[in-house]
C-alpha cells in the first residue's frame, strides 16, 4: 500500500480544485438523483472507511486484553496516579523556580523503570517535559508526533471529604480506577507509553520517525512544557515538517443509538478582558445615581445583551458532523433525521442553526461565547466601591478572531465610558475621555482559533484513524459500527503551540466517553476496558501510521 | 454635611423661537390668564405665614457668672490644653472590634481616656458619681433635688474614627498632636466629638466651682464605639438609664450633631430632629457553575447585573410630606432669611399651590448633598462573584446599603427588592427566597435576600413646645448676646429642625423621650476636615460650646 500520510503540497492546488469540484460533481449529482425528499445518497456520504488490517508479523493486540498485560498495566498505571502532579494556576513560569514541580522527576523515575526500551529514546526538555524520539529507517517520510501530558487539575480541599477513594491513591475496585487524571490524561499518556514499550520489545523499526511528547504544564497553558517541545521541534525539523500530530482530546460518544468517534480538527481561540473600573468613593449615605458597580453592571449587561452570532456554513466541520450523525444514527427522530440528510437546503440548516442555539454546549462550538466569570468591588458595606474589577472570558469561533471579539469589547466599554463620563483606556490605547473615573480594559489569554485540520475520506491519516476506531471498536469492543467525524473544541489543549509544525493536529482520545465519570472533578475514574481499549487503540494506529 | 450654599437657579420655562409658536403662546395665555382670573382669586403679593415662630432668647438662670467668662484668654489657654490633652489620647475604634469589650484589648487605650478625665475633672467625678457601664461608657449622674422632674441627658462619645496610617504623613501636626495654634486645635476627634465631650465635662466643672445643685437631675452619657455602631457603649448606658429610670423618662437628650450655619443672609442653628433610617441587604445569587467554554447566555453575574440595573434605573421616590423637617427648615429659612429670593421664598411659603411642591422637590433633588435629607439612598457597595476567569461563577453576592426616607420604613424597602428579584428570577428561571421565606420557585438558581442591620428611622422630635424654645432661646442668647463676632450676618438667630441622613448613638434612647436633639454648639464651617486628614476644630467654637452646654445645663437644670 503506497501511503502518503503527508498533507498534499500546496502546488497541487490544480488536484485539489478538481477534487472538490468532483465532490461538488457528486454531491449535486446525488442531489438530483435522489430528489430533495430522500436528500443525501447515504451510501456515498460519510462512508465508513475500511477496517484496517492487523500485521501478521507483530502481536495482535488481543494481548491488550490478556490477563497478563491486565495485571502489568493494572501496576503501572495507578502507579502513575499515586505521583501528584498537580499544576496550579500561579506555578513560576521558570519550573525550576517552584519547587511544586519537583515532583514530576518521581514520574520520570517510574517511566525509567517500567518503559525502559522507551526510555533509551528520551530527552527532557525545560527540566521536565519528556521528548521520545524513535528514528524512523525512511527519511523522506514525515515525522509523526503522538502527545499527552504529565500534569493534572488539582483537587479542591473543600470537596476531598467527597471522593469515594483517596483521588491520588489510585485505587482499582475491579471495574474502574480512580483518581485525578485518570480521566485527563494519565490513561491517554500511560496507554500510549504502553503501546511504544511493546512494539520495541517486538523489535519494531518504524519507517516514519516517531516522536513523542509530553508536556507537565498543559492544564495551564503549556508555556513551559508543549512550547518549549514545538520551539525545539521547530528548530530541529523547520516549519510544516510533522506529518501529523494526535494529542488527547474528544472521546468516542454515544448518540442516537449509535458510536461516534470524535476527534476535533479545530479548537476555538480565546481572548479574556480584565476591566478596573476606578471612580471616586465616599460615604454611602450619599450615594451617586450609579456606584462603581452599577455602572460596571450596566456594562455586563450590555455585553451580554449583544451576544456573538456565528450562522452555521454548509462547508464547515459542524455540517459534516450532524450530516454524519444523521447517516449513521440508530435510532433517530424522522424528523431530524430528514432535517440532518438534507442540510443543503438552507431551511433546513436555519433549522439546525436554531436547534444548535438552544443547546449552550453545542453553541459553543459554533459561535463566538461570552462568560462573565468574576466580579469584585468595593470593601464595606458603608463605604462606596472605589475599584471594581471585571474579568470576562471569550471563545473565539472558528470562523471568528481575535480582533473582532476586541472591537466588540471596545464598542461597549466606550459607550459606557460616554455615557457615565469615565477615561477609557483598551490594552493602553485611549478609546474615551471623559473627568468622572477611569475604566482600564487589558486584553490576556489570547489565542487566535486553530487553523482546521482537513478530515474526511481523502485524507490519509483521518481513513487510518476512522479504520482503527473500526477495527478496535467493532472488533474488540463489541460495538455494531462506529463512524468517525470531525469535532470542534471549546477550550485548548497543547497542540496550541505546534500549529507551525503541522497542519494535520487532531486531538482525540479513543475510549468511549460513558466509561468515565467527573473529568477534573469530584471522584475522577476510568473503567479498565476503557484504559485497555485505548493500549490497543494507540498499538494499532502506531502501526498502521508509521510502518 | 452642608446645605444649600448658595441658591440654585430655580427651573426656568424652555424658550421658543418660532415667532409663529410666540404668537399662539401669547393667544392661548391670554385666554387662560383672562379664565384664570375669572375662576380663582388673585394670590396675595406677599405671603404672611408663621410656620416658625422665633423665640425668644434666655440668659443663664440663677447667680452664676456671665457665660462669657470662657471667653478670657486665660480660660481659652485652659480649655485648648484640656482638648488637646484628650486628643492625644488615640480612642480609635475599628470595625473588627470585639463585642465583648473585655475580649478586645483594642479598648484598653480608652482606660488612659478615663484617667485623665477623672484627674481634670474632679469635682464631676465626685458629685457626678462616676460609673462604668460594660467596662468603657461613662455615665455621670447629677443627682437632681427634686426626683419629680424628668432627667436631661447630655450625650457624646470617646472614640474616634482610625486614621489612614498611609496618610499619616499628611497631617500637618500629626494626627494625634492635639495641637493648637491659637486659632485652631489639631487632630482627630478634634471636631467629632472629644470637642462636645469636653465642652460638657468642662461646663459641669465649672457649674460645680461655683456650687451648682441641680433641682433636676444631670446625666452626661458617653459612649465609646459610637463610629461602630454603639451596640457596646450607647446601648448599654441607654439600657441602664431604663433600667433606673423607666421608658419615656427623660425631659431632653442632646447629642453631638451638626452645628450653625450661615446661609441666605443669616445664621441658622440647625437641630436635628429627624434621622434616616438604615438597612443593609445582601442578596445572594446561586447557580450552576461549570466550564467557561461553555457558558450559559446569562452567567450569575449577568443575571445580577440585570438586577443591578434595574435597581439603579428605579430609585426611590422622594418623601415630602408636611411633617419631613426638611420642609420646616426651609419654611424657617424662608420666613426669616433676609436674602432668600422672592420666587424661591413664595415657592416654599406656598408650598400647596400649583405644583410648588414639586419644583421645590426638583430643587432639592438637583443638590446632591441635600438629595437624599428627602430620599431612600440605595448604594450597591460591594460586589462580590465568582473566582476563576476559566470557571462559571456558581455565586455572586451584592451588598446594598440603603438610608431609609423618614416617611420609608425597612419594610417598603425590602419589598421593593423582593419585587425587582421576582421580576428577574421568573425571566430566568431562578427561585427566590427573601428573609427564609420562599417567594419564587425556579429550576435554574436562587435569589436569596437577607438583612444584615436595620434601623428605622427616628421618631420626629418635635420643632415647638417649651423644649424647642429653651433650646432656641439658649442658642439666640449664646450666638446673639454672647459670641456676637463669630457669625458674618446680623439679626436673629434663625434655629430650624433638619434631619440627619447617618445616625448617631441616639439610636439607642428613642424608648426614652421623643424630645431627642442632634446639636453642636459650634458654626459648622469650623469644622475643618471631619473625618479626613487634618481634621481641625476653629476654637472659638469649642468655647461657644462651653458656654452653651453652660447655660443649658442651668436653665434645665435649675
Amino acid at each position: 500500500m503506497a501511503l502518503s500520510l503527508d498533507p498534499p503540497p500546496k502546488s497541487r492546488n490544480k488536484v485539489v480544485v478538481a477534487a472538490i469540484a468532483a465532490i461538488l460533481l457528486v454531491v449535486f449529482g446525488s442531489y438530483y438523483a435522489f430528489g430533495r425528499s430522500d436528500g443525501l445518497d447515504t451510501t456515498k456520504v460519510c462512508v465508513l472507511p475500511p477496517v484496517v488490517e492487523p500485521y501478521p508479523d507483530f502481536r495482535s493486540s488481543e494481548y491488550f486484553f490478556s490477563d497478563e498485560f491486565i495485571n502489568r498495566t493494572l501496576h503501572v498505571f495507578p502507579e502513575a496516579i499515586r505521583v501528584p502532579t498537580v499544576s496550579y494556576d500561579d506555578m513560576d513560569l521558570d519550573p525550576s523556580k517552584d519547587e511544586r514541580f519537583h515532583v514530576f522527576a518521581k514520574l520520570h523515575a517510574l517511566f525509567r523503570k517500567e518503559f525502559p526500551l522507551l526510555s533509551k529514546h528520551s530527552e527532557t526538555v525545560n527540566k521536565y517535559a519528556l521528548l521520545y524520539t524513535i528514528p524512523g529507517t525512511d527519511k523522506s517520510l514525515q515525522p509523526a508526533l503522538l502527545m499527552s501530558h504529565q500534569d493534572v487539575v488539582p483537587v479542591n480541599s473543600d470537596t476531598i471529604g467527597q471522593w469515594d477513594h483517596d483521588p491520588f491513591g489510585g485505587v482499582y475496585d475491579g471495574e474502574w480506577i480512580y483518581g485525578r487524571g485518570s480521566v485527563d490524561t494519565k490513561n491517554s499518556m500511560i496507554a500510549q507509553l504502553e503501546a511504544l514499550e511493546n512494539l520495541l520489545e517486538q523489535g519494531w523499526k518504524p519507517k516514519r520517525t516517531v516522536l513523542y511528547s509530553l508536556g507537565f504544564d498543559e492544564e495551564i497553558g503549556g508555556p513551559r512544557g508543549a512550547k518549549h517541545v514545538a520551539d525545539l521541534l521547530l528548530s530541529r525539523y523547520g516549519n510544516d515538517s510533522i506529518s501529523f500530530v494526535l494529542d488527547e482530546g474528544s472521546m468516542v460518544e454515544e448518540m442516537y443509538g449509535g458510536h461516534f468517534a470524535m476527534p476535533s480538527v479545530a479548537e476555538k481561540g480565546r481572548i479574556d478582558f480584565r476591566c478596573v473600573l476606578d471612580v471616586p468613593g465616599g460615604h454611602s449615605s450619599m450615594p451617586p445615581d450609579h456606584t462603581g458597580i452599577g455602572i460596571i453592571a450596566d456594562l455586563v449587561a450590555s455585553v451580554e445583551n449583544d451576544p456573538f452570532k456565528s450562522t452555521l456554513r454548509k462547508d464547515s466541520a459542524l455540517v459534516s458532523q450532524y450530516e454524519c450523525i444523521g447517516v449513521h444514527a440508530k435510532h433517530m427522530d424522522k424528523s431530524l433525521r430528514k432535517t440532518l440528510l438534507n442540510l443543503g437546503n438552507k431551511r433546513n440548516l436555519q433549522k439546525l442553526q436554531q436547534l444548535i442555539e438552544e443547546d449552550p454546549i453545542k453553541w459553543a462550538t459554533l459561535s463566538t461565547t461570552t462568560a462573565v466569570d468574576r466580579i469584585s468591588g468595593g470593601s464595606k458595606i458603608n463605604q462606596l466601591p472605589e475599584e471594581v474589577v471585571l474579568e470576562i472570558d471569550h471563545r473565539v469561533s472558528t470562523d471568528s478572531s481575535v480582533h473582532h471579539v476586541k472591537e466588540h469589547m471596545i464598542r461597549h466599554a466606550r459607550a459606557i465610558a460616554q455615557k457615565y463620563d469615565l477615561g477609557c483606556v483598551i490594552d493602553d490605547e485611549r478609546v474615551s475621555s471623559g473627568k468622572y473615573g477611569i475604566l482600564n480594559i487589558t486584553s490576556f489569554s489570547t489565542l487566535e482559533p486553530a487553523p482546521i485540520s482537513p478530515y474526511g475520506d481523502d485524507v490519509d491519516v483521518w481513513n487510518i484513524l476512522a479504520g482503527v476506531n473500526r477495527y478496535i471498536y467493532e472488533g474488540w469492543h463489541g460495538v455494531e459500527s462506529i463512524a468517525t467525524l470531525p469535532e470542534v473544541i471549546v477550550g485548548n489543549t497543547d497542540t496550541c503551540h505546534f500549529w507551525p509544525l503541522s497542519r494535520q493536529i487532531y486531538r482525540y482520545i479513543p475510549i468511549l466517553e460513558s466509561e468515565t465519570r467527573n473529568l477534573h472533578t469530584v471522584n475522577e475514574k476510568i473503567k479498565l476496558t476503557a484504559h485497555l481499549t485505548a493500549v490497543a487503540w494507540y498499538y494499532e494506529f502506531i502501526l498502521h501510521t508509521t510502518r | 454635611m452642608s446645605f444649600l450654599e448658595d441658591e440654585p437657579d430655580l427651573p426656568q420655562p424652555k424658550k421658543r423661537s418660532s415667532r409663529l409658536e410666540l404668537i399662539c403662546m401669547c393667544l392661548l395665555f391670554v385666554v387662560v390668564f383672562g379664565l384664570a382670573l375669572l375662576l380663582i382669586p388673585k394670590p396675595p403679593k406677599d405671603i404672611k405665614t408663621n410656620f416658625c415662630p422665633i423665640a425668644p432668647p434666655i440668659e443663664q438662670k440663677g447667680n452664676f457668672s456671665h457665660p462669657s467668662v470662657f471667653q478670657q484668654p486665660e480660660y481659652v489657654q485652659r480649655s485648648a490644653k484640656l482638648l488637646g490633652g484628650a486628643v492625644r489620647v488615640p480612642t480609635m475604634s475599628f470595625d473588627d472590634m470585639d463585642l465583648e469589650p473585655l475580649n478586645e484589648p483594642r479598648f484598653k487605650v480608652f482606660k488612659k481616656l478615663h484617667k485623665y478625665l477623672e484627674r481634670e475633672f474632679p469635682l464631676s467625678r465626685e458629685f457626678g458619681k462616676l460609673e462604668y457601664i460594660n467596662t468603657y461608657g461613662m455615665l455621670y449622674t447629677f443627682t437632681g433635688t427634686n426626683e419629680s422632674l424628668k432627667p436631661v441627658v447630655l450625650m457624646s462619645h470617646q472614640d474616634v474614627v482610625p486614621v489612614e496610617p498611609s496618610t499619616v504623613d499628611e497631617w500637618e501636626h500629626g494626627p494625634f498632636s492635639g495641637y493648637f495654634d491659637g486659632t485652631y486645635l489639631h487632630g482627630r476627634g478634634s471636631c467629632d466629638s472629644k470637642n462636645t465631650l469636653l465642652a460638657i465635662l468642662e461646663a459641669t466643672e465649672s457649674l460645680l466651682e461655683q456650687d451648682w445643685r441641680p433641682e433636676r437631675t444631670l446625666l452626661l452619657a458617653f459612649g465609646f464605639d459610637e463610629e461602630i455602631s454603639g451596640r457596646r457603649g450607647a446601648q448599654e448606658l441607654a439600657q441602664t438609664i431604663i433600667d433606673r429610670y423607666g421608658p419615656r423618662s427623660v425631659e431632653v437628650i442632646v447629642d453631638e450633631g451638626f452645628g450653625m450655619i450661615e446661609q441666605w443672609g443669616s445664621t441658622i442653628g440647625t437641630f436635628t430632629v429627624a434621622e434616616k433610617g438604615m438597612l443593609d441587604v445582601k442578596i445572594e445569587l446561586t447557580t450552576a457553575g461549570g466550564h467557561s467554554s461553555m457558558p450559559p447566555r446569562h452567567t450569575a453575574i449577568g443575571i445580577m447585573a440585570e438586577l443591578i440595573r434595574t435597581m439603579e434605573g428605579n430609585p426611590f421616590a422622594p418623601g415630602f410630606e408636611d411633617a419631613n423637617p426638611v420642609l420646616g427648615f426651609y419654611r424657617c429659612a424662608a420666613e426669616h432669611a433676609p436674602s432668600m429670593s422672592k420666587e424661591l421664598r413664595r415657592i416654599i411659603l406656598d408650598v400647596d399651590a400649583g405644583d410648588n411642591r414639586q419644583r421645590l422637590i426638583k430643587l432639592i433633588e438637583s443638590r446632591p448633598e441635600m438629595k437624599y435629607m428627602i430620599q431612600t439612598s440605595q448604594a450597591i457597595d460591594v460586589v462580590r462573584g465568582g473566582v476563576k476567569i476559566n470557571a462559571l461563577p456558581e455565586l455572586v453576592e451584592l451588598f446594598v446599603n440603603h438610608r431609609i426616607a423618614i416617611e420609608g420604613s425597612s419594610a417598603s424597602v425590602i419589598d421593593r427588592i423582593e419585587s425587582f428579584c421576582t421580576e428577574i428570577a421568573r425571566k430566568h428561571d431562578i427561585s427566590v427566597e427573601s428573609l427564609g421565606e420562599s417567594l419564587v420557585e425556579g429550576s435554574r438558581g436562587l435569589f436569596n435576600i437577607t438583612t444584615l442591620s436595620v434601623v428605622e428611622p427616628a421618631p420626629i422630635s418635635p420643632s415647638s413646645g417649651s423644649v424647642w424654645n429653651l433650646l432656641a432661646g439658649t442658642s439666640r442668647f449664646i450666638f446673639e448676646d454672647v459670641f456676637p463676632n463669630m457669625r458674618r450676618h446680623k439679626g436673629p438667630v434663625i434655629v430650624a429642625p433638619s434631619v440627619f441622613p447617618a445616625n448617631t448613638d441616639t439610636r439607642h434612647y428613642w424608648p426614652l423621650t421623643r424630645a431627642i436633639y442632634r446639636f453642636s454648639p459650634v458654626l459648622l464651617e469650623d469644622m475643618v476636615n471631619f473625618h479626613t486628614v487634618n481634621e481641625r476644630l476653629r476654637f472659638r467654637s469649642h468655647i461657644s460650646s462651653v458656654a452653651w452646654f453652660y447655660t443649658f445645663i442651668l436653665n434645665t437644670t435649675l
